[in-house]
């Protein structure tokens, strides 16, 4: 049963890559929710399907070799997978708008700032008071109309400007859900904490959802209200972000945890996850994380784990399952939550 | 201390992805197997007919016949030994034209790329000195004024080529030169000659050989059309010279002019789709992960 | 524990000169590093923290030889780098390695790995064709590249970053230096990889008694792996310390923001403690400036600060800051 405020349900996605090398799993039966003006984070190493997730949400997806097989997402009750291109177009940068990493590559070098912020207004609002909205733009992420910025070009700009530009650009028209795809990965630190700032703030000034994809755990731990962990292509867990960090459920989570390096405490040995990410053209038997997990039962070598619900905390793992905690792990049959 | 035990599936080694990649077009395909026969025939032209191409008989202006397969010139001889005679000439400048240019160029672009600066500014402009000048007229000229033998157009072709190679050269050293592979080698206190030449030169050449099949597909062309003009060596049997005899007989002896013809025809196509496979092969490994 | 360094520099300085074009006569001027002094314990580890423009990459390069520097002078083990020719040069070069940041780039990817670890092994007469093939065996499996024999043949781009990473701390070791500096080794690598990278540097710097200078703009890996750590902001140096104190009790401000910029994963922790958000961008190296550096972003500046400009002078026993907060001019007398 749907809350209220649910923004985004995205429910069973699976978006495969055709290659010559194989068929690559990259986003396997993913589910997640985010409710309005929630700051939601999907956390994963490189190559677990987090950009591939948001891509799809999106239809951002490069068509060959990726596919989008199946899956409801649910915007505000409408299931934008029955939405026709054209239809499509009036959530993609109107309602639900991304963000990227590398801000260079998502402007235009041969366009002026003010030109291509324009553009996106003038696609959306039509040209009616179109300075005016352009500079309200402009200082809602900080950027000072008079300074002239409207007639630079990108490559005049520093990394943190061109980011705040992309973010006017996909702020033009006041979505319900930004997805930002590790928008602060290519910046300094203190610019970084600048825009992270800034996320916040238009997160709450602009009653807006936040979807941050990152590998980095301390910017997620500073931003969000409610974090997913992806694995190899799945959602392994899902839990309030003081949960998460602080009773991590999920044992790749737990070494994840175990292994970050933080300022804030020095440590003596540096604990690490054995092994090294499966390729996702030819995954494992059962769990996908069970060549690497130092708790794995037989279980989890016969059949991937489905999810159980622990306090309000989601954990795709056996040890958590209540019929295999009964069994000792001999289950075969698990008949929870399937998300 | 842990081990890292997973490897990687074994993926191809560099001379294989080239050749797997290759393989992919056909065209390309094609134009290696011609090339090969050309080679063959040139290699064993002597058992592959009876007649000497230069050998005049009383056979004259006969169309193709059981005997003379491409039929016989104005002054009896074979044409057919003519054309399989003709390879050896056109192969021979074709190659050897294309390899000094490639060395040429290569040596002058890769000091020009590696060292930058007044090194680079220099070379650059000798080589737009001879850039600028369209290669089959000064190679017309060279051959008018001094005087032909292959050895004189294989040096003029490669003199008129290499410009072009020595840019494509200095471009890849440009950039390899940043790379971090360049500084770690120089941290290590390797020589810049091995830098240049063990480390970067190796990444550097598939574009210029490249190149270099397209540098053979034109001296072939330019040796022919010297030779129509009467300016190539006369005491070897051409292809070009095949065609300058056949000039007053288009009309009426059409095998004089066909069967030269179509074997520059094909010899430059070759090379020509050979060139642009390689081309296409070489660059997704290049987009590789 | 002023004698024995085993590397040092006096006023080492780079200014770059940019010109708008071929022709231009009046070029700027980056200072990109600013008469640094430094100080290299034998057998510690030394990071370099700082962010973009701070310098700490070119002053590695000049710590290498890999750019000559503008003025100052380096010393290894008391000895004039920059006066080193042909064969002593290339000594040098032996004694003192780099790993690099990108672990796709640093390999020569038309180069197997067998080369790759060979020709160094030859030019620095290490070993020699014949007992090269064990030499390199052995160093693989140091880096925990197992089993061995099957990565000689093969090439860079078959393998994952951590794996190509260790290939290149093989060849850093492989020639038996005395100094490694380590150029942000772990940034381009998957967080559940760094720790076993940075694990493994520990490790052999123990096994092979080796002076570290880590090169790094996060803080959080300053923490795992330094014993002293300086900052750096636009090519200076503004406070250096024992890491430990570094992380207790920063006393620059640029220190206290880039701990307070640094994310902690610990959402407990964010909400407690404070944030101190630097307005603007870190400059670009032309035209600092005038009097202290940091002046135009700092929380707390004071009226001198932008006129004069503050010098490195020792906070406590260890430590040594550049800030007219902790060194108020007119006080202090400098050394």
């Amino acid at each position: 049963m749907p809350l209220e405020n649910e923004l985004l349900d995205v429910h069973n996605l699976q978006t495969y890559l055709f290659t010559s090398g194989g068929i690559v799993r990259a986003v396997d039966k993913v589910g997640l929710k985010i409710h309005e003006g929630e700051k939601v984070g999907l956390v994963g190493e490189s190559g677990c399907g987090k950009s591939m997730t948001a891509r799809s949400i999106l239809r951002l997806v490069p068509s060959p070799p990726a596919k989008i097989l199946d899956g409801e997402i649910r915007f505000k009750g409408l299931n934008l997978v029955t939405l026709t291109e054209k239809e499509f177009q009036k959530i993609r940068g109107v309602e639900i708008a991304m963000v990227f990493q590398d801000p260079m590559s998502y402007l235009n070098p041969t366009m002026r700032i003010g030109d291509q912020i324009g553009e996106a207004i003038w696609l959306h609002h039509g040209k009616d008071r179109l300075e005016e909205e352009m500079d309200r733009t402009l200082i809602l992420v900080g950027l000072q109309p008079e300074s002239g910025i409207k007639k630079r070009y990108p490559h005049e700009l520093s990394g943190g400007m061109r980011q705040r530009v992309l973010l006017a650009i996909a702020l033009s028209c006041r979505p319900r859900l930004l997805i930002a795809d590790e928008p602060t990965t290519a910046l300094d630190v203190t610019i970084q904490a600048q825009i992270l700032a800034l996320l916040d703030d238009l997160a709450a000034r602009l009653d807006m959802a936040l979807l941050l994809i990152s590998h980095d755990l301390g910017i997620v731990a500073e931003l969000c209200d409610r974090v997913y962990v992806m694995y190899a292509g799945q959602i392994v867990e899902e839990a309030a972000a003081l949960t998460l960090f602080e009773n991590p459920a999920h044992p790749y989570t737990q070494g994840l945890l175990k292994g970050v390096l933080s300022i804030d405490e020095y440590k003596p040995t540096l604990e690490t996850i054995q092994g090294t990410v499966p390729d996702l053209s030819a995954l494992p038997e059962g769990c996908r994380f069970r060549p690497r997990c130092d708790k794995a039962m037989a279980i989890c070598l016969q059949e991937p784990p489905m999810f159980s619900n622990i306090h309000g905390q989601a954990v795709r793992c056996w040890l958590y399952s209540q019929e295999v905690q009964h069994t000792g792990g001999d289950w075969k049959e698990a008949r929870l939550d399937e998300r | 201390m842990e081990a890292v035990n997973q490897i990687q599936p074994k993926r191809q080694s560099g001379a294989r992805t080239i050749w797997y990649q290759f393989r992919k077009s056909r065209a390309g395909v094609l134009g290696l197997a011609i090339i090969l026969i050309f080679i063959s025939v040139a290699f064993l032209a002597p058992e592959l007919t009876d007649f000497d191409p230069t050998v005049v008989s009383h056979d004259r202006l006969e169309s193709p016949t059981p005997r003379h397969y491409f039929g016989t010139d104005n002054v009896g001889k074979d044409v057919y030994s003519g054309v399989l005679f003709g390879a050896r000439v056109s192969l021979t400048v074709g190659i050897f034209a294309a390899l000094s240019s490639l060395i040429l160029g290569t040596l002058v672009g890769s000091i020009a790329g590696y060292y930058g600066g007044y090194v680079d500014s220099i070379l650059m402009r000798m080589s737009e000195l001879f850039q600028t000048m369209p290669r089959f007229f000064l190679a017309l000229v060279v051959v008018a004024m001094i005087g032909g033998g292959t050895g004189m157009i294989i040096l003029v072709l490669g003199i008129v080529s290499w410009p072009a190679t020595a840019r494509i050269i200095r471009a890849e050293f440009l950039a390899l030169r940043e790379q971090e592979f360049t500084e770690a080698a120089k941290a290590m206190g390797f020589s810049d000659i091995h830098i240049i030449f063990r480390e970067l030169l190796p990444n550097a050449l598939p574009p210029a050989i490249v190149r270099g099949t397209l540098d053979i597909a034109a001296a072939i062309l330019i040796e022919a059309g010297l030779s129509f003009f009467g300016l190539g060596d006369l005491s070897v049997a051409s292809w070009g010279q095949m065609l300058n005899r056949a000039q007053p007989y288009l009309a009426t002896a059409w095998w004089l002019s066909v069967f030269p013809g179509s074997a520059i025809f094909l010899a430059v196509l070759a090379f020509n789709l050979v060139g642009d496979a390689l081309n296409d092969a070489l660059n997704p490994e290049l987009k590789d992960r | 524990m002023k004698d024995k360094w085993i590397l040092e520099t006096k006023g080492l300085t780079k200014y770059f000169e940019v010109r708008s074009g071929f022709l231009d006569l009046n070029p700027r001027i980056v200072h990109a590093v600013d008469h640094v002094d430094l100080h290299l314990y034998p057998k510690g580890t030394l990071a370099f923290v700082g962010e973009s423009g701070c310098g700490k990459s070119t002053l590695a390069r000049l710590l290498l030889r890999l750019c000559e520097p503008t003025s100052g002078s380096v010393h290894l083990l008391g000895k004039r780098v920059l006066n080193f020719k042909g064969e002593e040069l290339r000594s040098f070069r032996k004694h003192v390695q780099i790993i690099f940041q990108d672990p796709v780039a640093s390999l020569n990817p038309r180069k197997t790995i067998f080369k790759i670890l060979r020709d160094p092994l030859l030019l620095h007469g290490i070993a020699d064709r014949r007992t090269a093939q064990e030499y390199i065996i052995d160093l693989l499996e140091k880096v925990g590249l197992s089993p061995a024999s099957s990565y000689l043949d093969r090439y860079p781009r078959e393998f994952s970053g951590g794996q190509r990473q260790r290939i290149g701390i093989a060849r850093a070791i492989s020639v038996e230096p005395q100094v490694i500096i380590a150029d942000e080794p772990v940034s381009a690598l998957d967080i559940s990889v760094r720790a076993q990278i940075l694990t493994l540097l520990k490790d052999l710097q123990q096994e092979n008694d080796l002076t570290f200078l880590f090169i790094t703009h996060d803080l959080a890996v300053v923490r795992s792996i330094a014993q002293y750590v300086a900052v750096m902001y636009l090519g200076e140096i503004v406070e250096i310390a024992p890491v430990e104190e570094i992380f207790h009790d920063p006393l620059h401000p640029y220190t206290k923001a880039l701990l307070a910029a640094t994310p902690i994963p610990n959402p407990r922790k964010v909400k407690a403690r404070g944030k101190i958000i630097l307005p603007g961008e870190p400059p670009s190296g032309i035209d600092p400036p005038k009097g202290c550096r940091f002046h135009p972003r700092c929380p707390n500046v004071l009226p001198e600060c932008r006129e004069i400009k503050p010098a490195r002078l020792p906070a406590t026993n260890d430590r040594d800051v550049a800030c007219h907060l902790t060194h108020p001019p007119g006080l202090i007398t400098s050394t």
